[in-house]
């Protein structure tokens, strides 16, 4: 049940899948892209389940396999995962996969590689997978799942037939959060435009528990007096709560793309931050779309920045100070 | 679940599955050793899902069950234990298994076994019954030649085929090629590629006893080993092995024969002359006497003769000492026949006193 959720409008992939299945014409390699949280792994693990699944009657000699059960568990000795060993896929993870495809399936069906955070591949150890992907001996499919195609080797995304993940329409995420979290209908709106169509984020951001730290970001940019103080206090919390900044520079980025937005007159309903709308009316004439753009600009360098091991309380301390006085992202933005 | 057992008995079926169970896996459970009891029965299995290993024993089941422990610690436990009964208890509402031996009471932490990969051979394919020791001879004849390192191919396996009359097993890495066979009467027709490495475990557990019938069969893609005490269930590699026959030179310029402790000591003071690749050994044959030379320009040179018996013309050729040391540790006859082609063409070696334990040998070009 929770597996079709995960699926919420990617559906029309798994059936091309299944479909290839039905008609015999399943491809040795698939390249499954998509932001993080978009479903690449539930896409995954759905289609290996129906390759087992879709095991015609008169096979049915090994039946005995409880195959969901054990693809479910993680023990199905004809599935191989593997996932980076802290930063990157190294080649003795791919040699493993090689060494276990060629052995003989153990049920006698499909031998299934999932390959996930495919563009941490080593350069080695994604020009030795080429070999396996090309031709991988008995019937056997391997599925690369990366966040975009462009951070893989061209030789490796040419091998593979590619399914792109489409975000999920915005509204669809909020009626499932409501319905699955009883989240209220503005709460569920706002989460779905944060999690940019991405099924998997919008949970993650109400079971982690995230959503709290919007109120405190919106909180300093609404406040009249003292925002400097207000700044340095969040900084201070976030330091104290890694697993929040992402979140939190995110809320920042999305105000100020709502803020270009209203400025420029668009459609309400494409805002992230409905339920700030005064504010935002009001902010919208403050500065202009380039001061905005520096900021967002900014926001992404900063987490980059900290995602690279920058000392986190500073590169925040910096980034909410120049928030604060928006006119320096433009000065920033011109000198670079 | 609870029973008593022997230290030795329980030790000597961990012993025999120790190899087969999952050092770091994927599937966390079989990083484990899954116990049975059930009708005065112990089943210990490991398993890594390419190779799993079962053994048996007897033992006093006071209540039947099964469940998983962690064999990191589970076996050296027992290892460590004296010698005499251990009573083994599972503590249900700790999910803790008690062990008492001796004056010493252990608790260790269980995983479910209801969790563990299933083993069920009821529905093999019976090919052929073969004698433990014989099948031990003939893996211990041909594993060695078995590819090692890189590759995926079926040169890591060895092959094992088998027809109405006989049986035979194959292992080359494309410099070398080992073949082997035995009579043996009514088998079946079949065609394995057995990882190399399953073969090697099979070696290690397999009895010395010259009484013991072993039982080889298929169940799915996977091959099972039935001993009196204890099943070997392997995957099989994919892939078609290439012909073999073709490579087997049908003639040779030259035969000798020579004893095989002697050409074996020789040539192990020729290997030692490789500090910069592989030690080669040049084979000089004119009037009865073998000439053996080989040299490194770091090191030096070696040089001795062996007088062997001999037929044909002059001979010269160079070979990897090693290949050929391996192939002499294993011969059980006292001498060796050798047949020889000028050029480079392969060398054939063979026990003096057989035609089936049969080994190729490429030649090496030499300056």
């Amino acid at each position: 049940m929770k597996e079709v959720n995960d699926l919420m409008g990617q559906e029309a992939l798994l059936d091309r899948l299944r479909h290839a299945i039905k008609v015999n014409k399943v491809a040795h390699a698939y390249l499954i892209t998509g932001e993080a949280g978009s479903g690449k792994r539930a896409l995954a693990r759905a289609f290996t389940e129906a390759l087992f699944c879709e095991i015609e009657p008169e096979s049915e000699k090994q039946g005995q396999m409880d195959h969901l059960r054990l693809i479910e568990t993680g023990n199905h000795p004809d599935v191989a995962i593997v996932e980076p060993e802290g930063a990157r896929i190294r080649i003795d993870q791919i040699r493993g996969l090689q060494d276990k495809f060629a052995l003989r399936s153990y049920a006698g069906y499909w031998k299934v590689g999932i390959i996930a955070g495919a563009e941490t591949m080593t350069a080695a150890a994604a020009n030795s997978l080429l070999k396996l992907l090309e031709e991988p001996s008995g019937k056997a499919v391997i599925m690369l799942l990366a966040e975009s195609q462009s951070q893989l080797l061209p030789t490796i995304v040419s091998r593979c037939q590619i399914i792109a993940l489409k975000p999920v329409p915005k509204k669809q995420i909020a009626v499932y959060l409501q319905k699955e979290y009883g989240v209220s209908v503005d709460a569920a709106l706002v989460i779905a435009g944060l999690a940019d169509g991405a099924l998997g984020r919008a949970r993650e951001i109400i079971e982690g528990d995230l959503f709290q730290w919007r109120e405190k970001a919106l909180a300093v940019i609404a406040a009249k007096r003292a925002q400097g103080l207000m700044a340095l206090d969040l900084a201070r919390s976030l330091d104290a709560e890694p697993g929040a900044i992402e979140f939190t520079l995110h809320v920042f980025a999305t105000w100020f793309r709502d803020l270009m937005l209203v400025a420029k007159g668009c459609d309400q309903d494409l805002l992230v931050h409905q339920d700030y709308l005064p504010e935002l009316l009001a902010g919208s004439s403050d500065y202009n779309v380039l001061e905005y753009q520096g900021a967002i600009r900014e926001i992404k360098d900063t987490l980059r920045a900290i995602n690279e091991n920058a000392n986190r309380r500073l590169a925040l301390d910096a980034l909410f100070y120049q928030m604060v006085d928006l006119s320096s992202f433009s000065k920033v933005s011109e000198v670079k | 679940m609870q029973f008593t057992v022997m230290q030795d008995d329980l030790l000597r079926c961990l012993q025999m599955v120790e190899k087969a169970v999952a050092v770091r896996d994927t599937a966390p459970i079989l990083t484990g050793v899954y116990l049975e009891c059930q009708n005065g029965r112990l089943t210990v299995r490991g398993s890594d899902s390419e190779l799993t290993i079962e053994a048996y024993c007897s033992v006093e089941v006071v209540q039947e069950g099964n469940l998983v422990l962690e064999a990191k610690f589970f076996i050296p436990l027992i290892r460590r234990l004296p010698a005499g009964e251990v009573t083994v208890k599972l503590r249900p509402e700790q999910q803790m298994l008690e062990i008492n031996a001796g004056s010493g009471s252990f608790q260790l932490m269980i995983m479910s076994g209801e969790e563990y990969p299933e083993l069920d051979i009821a529905g093999r394919e019976p090919l052929v019954n073969i004698s433990s020791p014989l099948l031990a001879k003939m893996i211990r004849q041909t594993v060695y030649a078995t590819e090692k390192d890189s590759g995926h191919s079926a040169f890591t396996g060895l092959l094992m085929e088998g027809t109405s009359e006989e049986i035979r097993l194959v292992a080359t890495d494309s410099s070398r090629l080992c073949f082997n066979r035995q009579q043996l009467p009514h088998g079946s027709e079949f065609d394995i590629i057995v990882p190399a490495r399953t073969c090697t475990e099979l070696l290690r557990i397999l009895p010395s006893d010259d009484e013991s019938l072993l039982e080889i069969s298929l169940l799915g893609n996977q091959v099972v080993f039935t001993l009196e005490d204890a099943v070997v269930v392997s995957r099989l590699l994919e892939g078609k092995y290439p012909d073999y026959n073709r490579v087997i030179p049908k003639s040779g310029d030259v035969e000798i024969t020579a004893p095989c402790q002697e050409l074996r000591a020789a040539l192990g003071r020729a290997n030692l002359m490789g500090k910069r690749g592989p030690a080669i050994v040049t084979f000089d044959l004119a009037d009865g006497v073998l000439n053996l030379r080989s040299q490194d320009p770091d090191l030096g040179e070696s040089e001795e003769t062996l007088v062997v018996e001999h037929v044909g013309e002059e001979v010269k050729s160079s070979f990897q000492a090693r290949f050929i040391l391996e192939m002499l540790r294993t011969v059980e006859s006292e001498k060796v026949t050798i047949r020889l082609t000028n050029g480079l063409n392969p060398g054939i070696m063979r026990p003096a006193d057989s035609e089936d334990y049969l080994y190729v040998i490429m030649p090496v070009r030499t300056v």
